[in-house]
């Protein structure tokens, strides 16, 4: 066999070593560059080549058929896998990518063919026959099939099909497009020799083994050198991108750092400050500043300024200069030379800080622009889109920690606001000292809403007339003129007319309404007054002055109303209170003249006190009870509750028919005269003129259909009572009654106990047992001695004793003393004169006689 | 007890007593001694019948207690104007008991009630003879009767 020197193995060494190494590189490409499949083809392209040309050699350099076939069969194989390598290859450098349909549509049919070749003998039978080709060159060869030739013109329509694809790639560099069409050309026209070759219509020599691993490489050359090439550009692309990168990455940190230095707060002004030190640190640029917008309103305001960047207290509407375009339109403005621009409002202030650049950015987060951000620098400066990127973010950042500051400050005052409520709801629900608890909550709303002055007014709608009750601060109450105004004067009497609230957002602008001008004297310059009501009632009112302009929509504070909502407790509490102790103090009043009547019988002194309690009622100057003298038809004032009034007073005695008790007296109806002045029934208008009466109201005491007194209230304002006042008055009345009638019964009374003293002290009273000699009658005393029963009798009671004699004792003691006192006359044997002895006989006779009828009687009796 | 004799017996006594059984009993037994009875039921007709009796009045018998005018100061009152009345008071009380009426400082003669026709008759005798040591015996008196005369 000669075959080896067709190939030389040092030859073939070196092919293999080339294909594997561009293989094996495009492979390692591949695999860190996943996207980039050409490196995929020309790997896949080159391994298969260096297949086939192994097969090629073990074909050339073997005796033995079967390994000739073999050799033969595999060479087949990697000639048909070629194929679609091929047409993706090509797609891959002509397109970028390479169609998948039809590179599966390929490599299915090459399949089949490759089948074919394998287990089949329409393309390789299985003989071998020794060839000889043009060089002379000897070898063993398989006998081709009869499908062999048909793979020619399909290999042919492949190549163009490549060949065409190429061309059209226009975007290739020309002469490198150039270079592929003249590589193409050739690896066509070789592969086309050699499969016609095998295929035994042409007699040529097998090219194919060099021009085809040449072409292979050149093409692989050509195929991955604009990547390579392009791959050193994208070095340097990295490199720049690394380094942008690694500027970026600087930058982040350090809007990491900056955003956590302004985040790492909770204080405005602090983080504010912080802000602008940080702004200026990344952006460089010396003169920085912070404009807030006024939640709520339409104005920027100066927060936080460093360097010259903006005058301090600057303030600008939305819209306004450049910084108010920025908050209004939410986006950042730049300008390059900002002390020539028309829209700047400080020109000069810049120009003398030689400022040049400007840059504006909203702070914002999610909702609306906060404010802006300002970078000013002295010198020419243009912000890249990167470093506005880092600057929006940052400001960004900052919109965020001035909401959170911006929280929690809402939300420590809403703590604050809610101990300051609960501390107040406390103190209502404890004290009743109403002026106390109305002070506490002037004070709250003024540390609340942070007002100069805040008053509560308390509001009388019977007399039309509000009053200041309490003050968030004594001092200047007590100089205020105007303690007391009547409905509809200043704004808190209009207020109280309407019972809207009603505001003066700023004295200096406000031209309609009017700050007072005691308020204005003392720097305040806006104000605000609410109704305090309750139901329909207008209790009072909450005013509240602030020395600067009015915060919007301040009278829908939610806090400001659970003030009022307090206050209107507090003022209710204490009206409920009072009436209750003026309730009391009449309960009392009554109790005490009703102890006083029980007690005292002086009636003059009860309807004293009763006239004087009766004074005592709501608008009464003086009262005073007029007894009536029914058969006289007259009135008698019997008492006056002052004793001033009383002692001018100048008509005790008032017919029926005079003045304003008279026609009460007459008609016995309640007089309610609200000015006696206009009233033609009045009279001794001199004393009310002094006294400054001019009300009177007159109320008849009546009892069972007889009217026992009037009771006349005199007052300078006309009697308005309310159901207890009149209540009240009834009682007095009833009172009066009472102490009449019961003067009139202790009169009565104490006639007749006189009369019965009188009579029980001529009645001495002999009472109990008395001892008595059953003998001689006399009595034994409680002196233990005994006494004639006369003088006892006598001692002790009013009876004298008449001694006389009845007629039993005359019949019988005194007959029987006579007679023996006759007989002893006679016995002492005087002789008594005839005249004398006669008479003696008759007087003996007729006792005699006399006791005889006695006896007769007795006699009879019996 | 004896009268003594020779003695005009005709003296005047006036008998004041509010009880009527009293005053009859005084008068039949002073009448019966021969005396010339005035009778009077209380005080005020005492001195009534005192004032219109012309003559003298020796004596006056009288109640201490009785209405209007008792028996001490219808003595009182009688005496004021005659003098020589001599004045014995009765009562049914003890002395004692009508202390109060003064007749103890009179040092007037007393008889209680109820007496005895002797020691009434007594006791007038007594009084009416008693003489003073300071005074002058009274005049004898005339019966002013035409029929005692």
């Amino acid at each position: 066999m000669n075959t080896l020197s067709a190939l030389p193995s040092g030859m073939l060494l070196l092919i293999l070593g080339v294909v594997s190494a561009g293989a094996l590189s495009n492979l390692w490409v591949w695999l860190r560059r996943r996207s980039d499949t050409l490196h995929l083809w020309t790997s896949g392209w080159c391994a298969i080549t260096g297949i086939y040309v192994i097969g090629h050699y073990i074909q050339l350099s073997s005796d033995e058929p079967w390994r000739v076939l073999l050799a033969s069969r595999l060479m087949l194989t990697c000639a048909l896998l070629l194929i679609p390598v091929v047409v993706g290859l090509t797609q891959t450098i002509a397109g970028g990518k390479c169609s998948r349909r039809s590179i599966v549509l390929l490599a299915g049919f090459n399949a089949l063919l490759v089948v074919l070749t394998g287990f089949t003998g329409l393309i390789v039978t299985d003989q071998v026959y020794h060839r000889t080709d043009r060089l002379g060159d000897q070898y063993w060869a398989p006998l081709p099939g009869p499908a062999m030739a048909l793979l020619t013109p399909y290999m042919f329509a492949v190549f163009i099909y490549c060949f065409t694809l190429v061309w059209r790639a226009k975007h290739l560099d020309p002469s490198e497009r150039r270079m592929f069409l003249v590589g193409f050309s050739v690896y066509i026209a070789c592969a086309l020799n050699d499969a016609l070759h095998a295929a035994r219509l042409i007699e040529s020599v097998r090219v194919f083994d060099y021009a085809f691993v040449a072409v292979a490489l050149g093409l692989a050359y050509l195929a991955v050198r604009p990547y390579s090439r392009r791959s050193d550009s994208l070095e340097i692309e990295v490199a720049a991108h690394t380094r942008e990168l690694r500027i970026r990455q600087e930058q982040l940190g350090s809007l990491v750092r900056a955003g956590q230095v302004v985040m790492a707060g909770l204080d405005l002004p602090d983080i504010l400050s912080r802000l602008i030190a940080e702004a200026s640190r990344i952006s460089g640029a010396p003169h920085v500043a912070v404009l807030l917008r006024d939640e709520g309103s339409h104005t920027l305001r100066l927060a936080a300024a460093m360097g010259a960047a903006l005058p301090p207290n600057h303030e600008l509407s939305m819209g306004q200069s450049i910084s108010g375009l920025v908050a209004e339109r939410g986006e950042a403005i730049y300008v390059a030379n900002v002390a020539d621009d028309p829209r700047n409002s400080i020109p000069e202030n810049d120009r003398a800080a030689g400022i040049v650049a400007y840059l504006g950015l909203p702070i914002r987060a999610a909702g609306p622009v906060l404010g802006v951000l300002v970078f000013k620098t002295i010198e020419p400066r243009v912000f890249d889109p990167d470093e506005l990127a880092v600057l929006t973010s940052f400001a960004h950042q900052a919109a965020i920690a001035i909401e959170n500051a911006r929280l929690y400050s809402a939300l420590e005052d809403r703590v604050k606001r809610l101990d300051t409520l609960t501390g107040l709801n406390r103190l209502i629900s404890d004290s009743l000292d109403v002026d106390r608890i109305l002070k506490q909550i002037a004070r709250a709303a003024a540390a609340l809403m942070n007002a100069g002055l805040v008053i509560v007014w308390s509001a009388d709608e019977g007399r039309q007339l509000i009053h200041a009750r309490a003050s968030s601060n004594d001092e200047p109450l007590t100089e205020y003129p105007q303690r007391v105004r009547p409905f509809g004067e200043g704004v808190v009497g209009k207020m109280a007319l309407d019972r809207r609230p009603r505001t003066v957002a700023d004295v200096e602008k406000d031209g309609q309404e009017r700050l007072g001008q005691w308020f204005q004297d003392r720097g305040f310059r806006s104000g605000v007054a609410l109704p305090i009501l309750r139901g329909n009632r207008l209790l009072g009112a909450l005013s509240l002055v602030f020395r600067e302009p009015l915060k919007p929509n301040i009278e829908d504070d939610p806090l400001l109303q659970a003030l009022i909502d307090q206050a209107a407790i507090a003022i209710e509490h204490g009206r409920l209170y009072a009436n209750l102790e003026e309730r009391v103090s009449q309960l009392k009043t009554v109790t005490r003249l009703n102890r006083l009547i029980s007690s005292s019988l002086d009636s003059d002194r009860v309807l004293q006190k009763i006239a004087e309690a009766a004074a005592q009622l709501p608008g009464a100057t003086v009262a005073s009870i007029w007894l009536v003298r029914e058969e006289t038809r007259t009135l008698e004032v019997v008492s006056f509750s002052d004793p001033v009034m009383d002692a001018d007073w100048p008509v005790r005695t008032m017919s029926f028919e005079q003045g304003l008790n008279g026609w009460v007296a007459r008609h016995g109806r309640v007089l309610n005269v609200p000015d006696a002045f206009t009233d033609d029934r009045f009279i001794e208008s001199d004393w009310w003129r002094t006294h400054g009466l001019s009300s009177y109201l007159g109320v008849p005491v009546i009892v069972d259909g007889v009217l026992l007194a009037v009771l006349a209230l005199n007052g300078s304002e006309p009697f308005q009572f309310d159901p207890e006042d009149e209540r009240l008055l009834e009682s007095f009345g009833s009172q009066a009654t009472l102490a009449i009638r019961n003067a009139a019964l202790f009169a009565d009374e104490s006639c007749a106990r006189q009369a019965a003293e009188r009579a029980l002290a001529e009645v001495k009273r002999l009472q109990g047992m008395l001892p008595i000699c059953s003998y001689c009658k006399k009595i034994r005393n409680d002196e233990n001695s005994w006494e004639q029963m006369e003088s006892y009798i006598s001692e002790h009671s009013h009876a004298t004793f008449s001694h006389g004699i009845c007629p039993d004792c005359r019949s019988t003691v005194v007959a029987r003393d006579l007679e023996q006192w006759r007989a002893e006359e006679l016995v002492n044997g005087s002789v008594p004169d005839p005249h004398a002895a006669c008479l003696r006989t008759s007087f003996t006779q007729g006792l005699a006689g006399k006791a005889g009828e006695v006896r007769d009687q007795a006699r009879r009796l019996s | 007890m004896s009268r003594p004799a020779g003695r005009s017996p005709l003296e005047t006594i006036l008998v004041a007593d509010d009880a009527p059984d009293v005053l009859d009993l005084a008068r039949d037994i002073l009448e019966a001694e021969g005396y010339t009875v005035l009778t009077a039921s209380d005080g005020e007709e005492a001195l009534c019948v005192a004032e219109r009796h012309p003559g003298p009045i020796h004596a006056l018998l009288a109640d201490v207690v009785m209405p209007k005018v008792n028996g001490p100061e219808l003595a009182d009152r009688l005496r004021r104007a005659r003098r020589e009345t001599k004045v014995i008071f009765m009562s049914g009380y003890t002395t004692e008991a009508i202390g109060q009426y003064g007749i103890m400082h009179a040092g007037a003669p007393f008889v209680g009630k109820p007496f005895t026709a002797s020691l009434l008759s007594q006791k007038v005798r007594e009084a009416l003879d008693y003489r003073s040591p300071f005074k002058r015996p009274a005049a004898p008196f005339r019966c002013p009767s035409p029929a005692l005369a």
